[in-house]
């Protein structure tokens, strides 16, 4: 983005992007309110930051370094959740109102289960190229990381996951 | 149709069930709005993260230009690369850096921020002198005296973490900076000995980067003692599980340059990559057998030494990339030391 974000300018963005920064959160923390409350909190702090007037030259790389380091301090839980766990936080959603089956319940309860025995950062990885559909280039940027490496995490951490799901 | 063994099918239905509803998000619109009403944006002044050159018109237009040819990519992006005198230099020094440092909130943070602008300060001396670009004295001093800062903001950082007892994480940060420094004094000596005409103006500058590495082997003999000796369990295993991935990572990105070399990585530096890449898999292997053995501050000792191993050959194989006049691997540069063999 450009040099002094006003608050026109920083509404759109959340309008944009405040749903893909929920779901990074989401995969920290695996709590639906508690990553409502992250989101919120990732919003006020990059305000703060953008208010006084510096350059935010990448909004939604700025959005995600926020995320990723109000996530950091978070206190995660010490072990994975269990399908049974996820199956009961997938059949509990108030939100979604439309008809949706069992069957996709299910394979949803188990992505998001084998998701969390991944390392943090696989699924911090996996959360931006998948969910978010960002390029590896600009996860890369966000991370400090060479796009090389970033390619290889990724690959890792996909195949990882694939291991875990097979029955 | 099942999804179960296919995850980027299952990663589509998940965007759409994991989501806010129109009402959550008007909710948090509705206090973001007011958090911001509360703490509006200050009257427009130049950002102290600009220097006064970047204001002036010719800059601005020149900079406008610059951005405009990149579009496509940010701004910061197309900083990334660029060399004191070039135009977009100080978005580099003045906006991108100074972000990512405020933006670093933990130690670790820091020290891995602060590390990597030590490197690219370095880089940048070796990219000028390999391209026969001129560096005036106050350019070479203002490089040097930014080098020095964040190696001591680095090192700042480490001492942080080694104080608040995160002595695993304080040996893996104080390594990384060890790997930085130790690439960039072999890329400026190698730079160097091609480019005779600028080894003084070089040498000014690994003067300093050889006192820095001396102050880190220090620093790295206390911190090693110290995870020694460490009954943090859940810290060690953490860090364990840090510099492992790091070196696998670091050891299958150096695999993939030998199964696709480029063309300025030539038979010799092949064998020199796969020289490394061997010494660096027989301490993961000893590493890996400390773990199976139970003593995990042996095995974060061992794989810290070789994630180090693998950073420096992994710097020092981009600077023979990107420094087409010199040949930087090939020299002793890349061998590993004794812990290694």
């Amino acid at each position: 983005m450009r040099a002094g974000v006003d608050e026109q300018a920083f509404i759109a963005a959340y309008d944009e992007y405040a749903e893909a920064i929920f779901r990074y959160c989401y995969f920290r923390v695996y709590d639906r309110e508690r990553a409502r409350e992250l989101m919120q909190e990732t919003f006020a702090r990059a305000w703060e930051y953008a208010r006084s007037g510096k350059r935010i030259e990448n909004l939604r790389a700025f959005l995600y370094r926020v995320a990723h380091n109000v996530c950091v301090n978070e206190v995660l839980r010490a072990k994975p959740f269990s399908l049974e766990e996820m199956q009961e936080l997938v059949g509990y959603d108030p939100v979604d109102t439309r008809a949706r089956s069992p069957e996709e319940d299910a394979e949803l309860a188990l992505l998001l289960a084998r998701m969390s025995e991944l390392r943090q950062s696989d699924r911090e990885l996996l959360t931006m190229r998948y969910l978010d559909g960002q390029p590896v280039t600009e996860i890369a940027e966000q991370l400090s990381e060479s796009p090389n490496t970033i390619s290889v995490r990724i690959k890792r951490a996909l195949e990882e996951l694939r291991k875990k799901m097979r029955p | 149709m099942s999804m179960k063994n296919n995850p980027e099918t299952l990663f589509e239905y998940a965007k759409k069930r994991l989501t806010l509803s129109a009402s959550e998000k008007d909710i948090h619109r509705e206090r973001l709005l007011a958090f911001m009403k509360d703490r509006p944006a200050y009257a427009t002044t130049p950002s102290p993260y600009f220097s006064a050159w970047f204001y002036t018109p010719v800059a601005r237009a020149l900079a406008l230009f610059v951005v405009v040819v990149a579009a496509g990519g940010g701004t910061t992006f197309a900083a990334e690369g660029t060399l004191p005198g070039d135009v977009l230099y100080p978005v580099k020094t003045g906006v991108t850096e100074p972000l990512r440092e405020a933006l670093a909130i933990t130690p670790e943070q820091k020290a891995a921020v602060e590390n990597r602008i030590v490197g690219a300060r370095l880089a940048e001396l070796a990219q000028l002198a390999a391209q026969h670009r001129a560096i005036d004295s106050e350019s070479l001093s203002a490089l040097q005296e930014s080098v020095g800062t964040h190696i001591d903001a680095a090192q700042a950082a480490v001492k942080s973490l080694s104080a608040k007892g995160a002595d695993g994480a304080a040996l893996q940060a104080n390594s990384n900076l060890s790997a930085t420094l130790d690439a960039g004094s072999d890329i400026l000596n190698s730079v160097s000995g091609a480019e005779p005409a600028v080894a003084s103006g070089i040498n000014v500058v690994t003067s300093d980067v050889s006192n820095a590495q001396d102050e880190t082997d220090q620093l790295a003999t206390q911190l090693t003692t110290e995870v020694a000796s460490s009954t943090d369990a859940d810290e060690i295993a953490g860090a364990i599980a840090n510099a492992k991935r790091d070196t696998l990572d670091g050891l299958a990105a150096l695999q993939d340059v030998l199964a696709n070399p480029p063309e300025s990585i030539d038979e010799s530096d092949q064998a020199v990559i796969a020289d490394g890449i061997a010494k660096i898999e027989s301490v993961v292997a000893d590493a890996d057998g400390a773990v199976a053995d139970g003593d995990d501050n042996a095995a974060l000792i061992l794989y810290t030494d070789a994630s180090q191993h693998v950073a420096t050959l992994q710097a020092l194989v981009a600077a023979d990339e990107s420094l087409e006049t010199v040949d930087v691997i090939g020299n002793d540069a890349t061998s590993t030391d004794d812990s290694s063999n």
